[in-house]
């Protein structure tokens, strides 16, 4: 496939606009987007795409030197270490079931993760933790904030629970989601007018 | 459906706008060739976004024609070509709106359920034609209410729950469409979820009148239909993370046309219109006298 249609730009375009339109695409289709996300390997090859033609065009561009070296990208495609949920040493009664449920939402396969998950009848913090995750993947985000919440009240010192709880919680990061709530920006402009407006008044009243 | 799917208007380029419009038009002109006259009635912006983004997927569409119609019958108004993802769209909206129809006529009592039913009789016609061309979609649709019912019976005290059984219609509505159908299932997936969350949103003051399931009430124990800050905020945060799903599945697609539509409706209109509810300004008649047409 052609390079240039990949990222979208013309064969003319300057070096600082194919920089420009891998970094915009780069950032839409990057893995962390993805986590947890039953399109992931999709994106993957996306990203893989682009990767490919950027490295393609600046190899072109530089006449085919071998000293290129995808230097000039700041995203790098393949890192598997994405996402997983690395199956953690686990000890105690549950480790073998928690271990499975692992494994099946890893392989995307959410039915046999809750089926195996609702087997276990005492629920501590990891219960709540894969819990989460499983309504994450589903996008009952809702839920997933709940559990994720009990999962840190239980263990708060749980770094692996803290970061989907950041996530979960946060109220702008959306990955390469911006929405523009327009009126919100315009209601904080008009604020600051009208503040600026006061201290006017008040700067001519001094 | 409800029409909550919208795009921002003073964002979109004219031609644009022009479009959408055209879009609107060529499916109520193909849900008229195909279901009948009375179906065009009950059309709304939700299924206009479902024609839009099937119709950009098909690489020889986009081409448009003037026709007349009865609203507009002496000036010819652009519409767009009938084409398979079109008479999908208006399948889906013929069948949607009968069980939404049947829905009300088990919930409702006296003139509302009488309408409902006169209706019905109208409609009757088209809705086992757009069933017999669609029946998985027709039975899905069918079940996923069923279980909603239940739910709603319950008093699920749940967003996520009742959320999911409407979902799940939206992504049946897609789940057969050739190789991009994975996409699609996910994108649409999670406009459902959104769509039937801003609905309830929308319809909290109405619903703690009447006494009727609303399952962002029960989540939040409301009492008064204002949302306090921390509920507001839980709730744009729900809303907003189904946007960013849908959003994320979305530009895995190639559309051959109308990204920059389908972008506003995802990245600006859907957030207004999130915005709106939660704050309760939300009007369905996008400040005109008119029920989500245009």
């Amino acid at each position: 496939m052609d390079p240039y249609k990949v990222l979208g730009v013309s064969p003319s375009a300057s070096e600082e606009e194919i920089k420009r339109a891998y970094r915009e695409l780069a950032r839409k289709y990057h893995p962390d987007n993805y986590i947890n996300n039953p399109l992931a390997d999709l994106a993957q090859e996306k990203m893989q795409q682009i990767n490919e033609a950027y490295d393609t065009i600046i190899k072109q561009r530089q006449g085919g030197g071998s000293s290129y070296s995808s230097q000039g990208r700041s995203y790098h495609a393949g890192g598997s270490s994405y996402g997983g949920y690395s199956s953690g040493g686990y000890s105690g009664a549950n480790a073998g079931i928690y271990n499975q449920v692992r494994n099946a939402i890893n392989v995307g396969n959410v039915g046999m993760a809750e089926e195996l998950l609702s087997r276990v009848t005492q629920h501590d913090a990891e219960w709540h933790y894969l819990r989460a995750a499983i309504c994450y993947r589903k996008g009952w985000f809702d839920e997933a904030t709940q559990e994720i919440n009990q999962a840190c009240a239980m263990a708060p010192e749980n770094m692996e629970y803290r970061r989907m709880q950041t996530v979960l919680n946060s109220n702008s990061a959306y990955g390469g989601y911006r929405p523009a709530q327009q009126n919100d920006a315009m209601e904080c402009c008009a604020q600051l007018l009208c503040l600026n407006c006061l201290c006017n008044c008040c700067g001519n009243g001094c | 459906m409800f029409g909550f799917v919208r795009p921002l208007r003073g964002e979109l380029k004219v031609r644009e706008w022009e479009r959408f419009q055209s879009v609107y038009c060529g499916l109520c002109h193909a849900i008229r060739t195909h279901y009948g006259f009375f179906q065009t009635t009950m059309l709304s912006y939700d299924c206009t976004y479902l024609a839009l983004v099937l119709c950009a997927l098909e690489e020889d569409g986009g081409a448009s024609c003037r026709r007349r119609c009865l609203i507009h019958p002496f000036r010819r108004k652009t519409c767009a070509q009938e084409s398979a993802g079109m008479r999908r769209a208006a399948a889906v909206s013929v069948i949607l709106t009968w069980h939404k129809l049947e829905d009300t006529i088990a919930d409702e009592r006296g003139l509302k359920r009488l309408g409902a039913r006169v209706l019905r009789l109208l409609l009757r016609r088209g809705y086992r034609k757009a069933a017999r061309d669609l029946p998985a979609f027709d039975d899905s649709t069918r079940d996923c209410l069923r279980q909603l019912s239940a739910l709603e019976r319950q008093r699920t005290a749940s967003l996520d729950q009742p959320a999911d059984a409407f979902a799940r219609i939206l992504r049946a509505a897609v789940s057969d469409w050739g190789a991009d159908s994975r996409v699609l299932q996910e994108m649409f997936y999670h406009t459902g979820r959104w769509i039937y969350l801003a609905d309830a949103c929308d319809d909290i003051r109405d619903d703690l009148t009447s006494g009727s399931y609303n399952p962002v009430a029960l989540r939040w124990e409301l009492q008064q239909p204002e949302l306090s800050e921390p509920v507001r905020e839980a709730m744009n945060r729900t809303l907003m993370q189904s946007l960013a799903a849908s959003y994320h599945a979305y530009v895995l697609l190639r559309p051959y046309r109308d990204a920059g539509i389908i972008e506003n409706i995802l990245c600006q209109g859907l957030p207004e219109v999130t915005r709106q509810v939660l704050t309760g300004t939300f009007s369905h008649n996008g400040g005109k006298n008119r029920h989500g047409s245009l």
